[in-house]
């Protein structure tokens, strides 16, 4: 009984927060258009009904854009995920090729991507290539960090195990150093995962286009924008916002797929 | 239950030193033990009794002196050898059936074989009926017997133990000594077994050697003449007593 009151409970709550949130925005647009008129009020702060109506009579251009920058967040996710992989294999595979080689990816990362994403457009043109690489850029480096320092950290005494059973470099390497990386691979890939969207956007704002007729997300912004049409721009934030859940959602439950036979993190209840 | 063979040295240990760095963690050790015999190391911790199994495993190498197992350099006698670690040293993401087989699947043995001698460990130490639990499913004392079928699945001539039962409760830690004893008079490994409970020593042993600490150096070796089939009735004995007591009295006035 107390379980299902609380479930009840928990998901009450939150819908009658944003009822509460929802009639607040309300009464604000209401009293800013009062004082302001209501031509202004509808491009300063829309009521919701007015980003409801927008939602819906822009589901097309809203759901075209919203795949492509899916696309480009899968396809850059991917990327970051696959290369930072492979990249942390290499560094952790000998002590000088760390050393050669992570100062130069923490130069790269620390280049903030706003300013090398103009260069991607000068290299590659506008569209899906360059927005895939700024995706990438934002995705790799907590791949690279989290992999590199699993494979790294391997435990003193399972090492010890693998020597004693005259274990060659190949089986330590697949039967322990890859496994025992795999919760810190995949918190990489979780913030890789929450990055990607984002960046995709950001990737589409420098070089988004239309081509086609289908710009991503990005695109929409900056054209809504332009045109004022504040509603619609307020219902794109709601549909980028969806798309992130929808993507954290789907690589928090690989996380969770992948773990849940044996990591503390993923596992909810002891029931032995 | 005596043969010849037990006087050839398993394990050999001659004036023996090791150093990290420039400090001297083990001096001038020497020791031999043949074939069959259950030897348990105790001493202050720090002294360098895991130090001193890492050698005789061959996973540290010395930097005095030469130590010979079975007649070869440690490193070539690996397959004859099985460590157990303090902690029970699973690996998590594998079920206890994988865990146990993992030493034969590293030496490229058929999958046929490797289950069936895994199963057979398994049996051995009264898990029969955790094949296909995760390592997290188990109690700690569990998680030791798994340790030991692995170990045991080589089929090894040398054990080392560096305190397998450290972190367990009493009962169960004895009842793994039992099982151990059982185990032993049955396989005849050479046994080096780390401990800081003087009990346990002499309940398993049949020399106690005491390790002196900064630099480490045997201080004594107790034997401990007690009939070879020993069981839980033994803990009562007023012999026995009397070797504990003399074991923890040498532990606490070594230094
Ligand atoms: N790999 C190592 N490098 C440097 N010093 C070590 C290493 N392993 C152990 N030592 C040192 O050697 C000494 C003995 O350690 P150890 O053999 O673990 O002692 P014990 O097992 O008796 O408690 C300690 O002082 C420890 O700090
Ligand atoms: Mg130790």
């Amino acid at each position: 009984m107390a379980t299902t009151s609380k479930k009840i409970q928990s998901a009450l709550l939150p819908i009658a927060s944003g009822i509460i949130i929802l009639a607040i925005w309300n009464l604000i647009s209401y009293l800013y258009g009062r004082s302001v008129g209501y031509d202004v009020q509808r491009i300063i702060i829309p009521f919701p009904h007015q980003i409801a109506t927008a939602l819906w009579s822009e589901r097309e251009a809203l759901w075209l854009s919203t795949r492509q920058t899916a696309l480009s967040a899968v396809i850059g996710f991917i990327a970051a995920v696959t290369v930072g992989y492979i990249l942390s294999m290499l560094l952790a595979s000998a002590v000088w090729v760390k050393k050669a080689l992570y100062p130069w990816i923490l130069v790269l990362q620390m280049t903030p991507v706003v300013v090398l994403a103009p260069i991607f457009v000068l290299w590659m043109g506008q569209g899906l290539p360059s927005i895939t690489a700024i995706t990438f850029m934002i995705g790799f480096f907590p791949v690279v960090a989290n992999t590199t320092m699993g494979l790294v950290s391997t435990d003193r005494n399972l090492l010890d195990l693998f020597e004693m059973s005259n274990a060659s470099k190949a089986q330590e390497i697949m039967y322990l150093r890859v496994p025992f990386a795999m919760p810190y691979f995949l918190t990489g890939m979780k913030i890789a995962g929450t990055l990607a969207p984002i960046g995709a956007i950001a990737g589409d704002l420098f070089a988004g286009s239309s081509q086609g007729g289908v710009g991503g997300i990005g695109y929409m912004v900056i054209l809504y924008n332009s045109q004022l049409k504040i509603p619609e721009l307020f219902a794109t934030a709601l549909v980028a916002c969806m798309l992130g859940f929808v993507f954290v959602g789907c690589v928090n439950w690989l996380h969770w797929y992948l773990l849940k036979d044996w990591h503390e993190s993923a596992r909810k209840t002891d029931n032995t | 239950m005596t043969t010849k063979s037990n006087n050839i040295p398993m394990v050999q240990l001659t004036q023996a030193h090791k150093r990290f760095g420039e400090t001297t963690v083990l001096e001038d050790i020497n020791f031999q033990a043949s074939k069959g015999e259950f030897i348990s190391l105790v001493g202050p911790s720090g002294c360098g009794k895991s130090t001193l199994l890492k050698i005789i495993a061959g996973l540290h190498s010395l930097s005095e002196g030469e130590v010979v197992v079975d007649g070869m350099n440690p490193k070539n006698a690996r397959e004859e050898m099985a460590f157990i670690f303090q902690e029970a040293n699973l690996l998590p993401w594998k079920r206890v059936q994988q865990n146990t087989e993992l030493p034969l699947k590293l030496r490229g043995e058929s999958t046929e074989r490797r289950v069936e001698t895994a199963r057979k460990m398994l049996e051995l130490v009264n898990l029969s009926h955790a094949l296909d639990k995760f390592p997290w499913q188990l109690s700690g004392g569990m998680r030791m017997r798994v340790s030991i079928a692995r170990a045991l699945t080589l089929a090894p001539r040398v054990l080392l133990l560096d305190e397998p039962f450290g972190a367990l409760d009493e009962m169960t830690r004895d009842n793994l000594n039992e099982d151990l004893l059982r185990i032993h008079a049955r396989d005849q490994w050479t046994a080096f077994f780390v401990t800081h409970s003087a009990a346990e020593a002499v309940f398993l042993s049949n020399k106690v050697v005491v390790l002196s600490a900064n630099p480490g150096r045997i201080s004594q070796v107790i034997e401990i003449d007690l009939p070879k089939e020993r069981n839980a009735e033994l803990r009562e004995d007023p012999a026995y007593l009397n070797y504990v007591a003399k074991v923890s009295n040498a532990i606490r006035t070594v230094h």
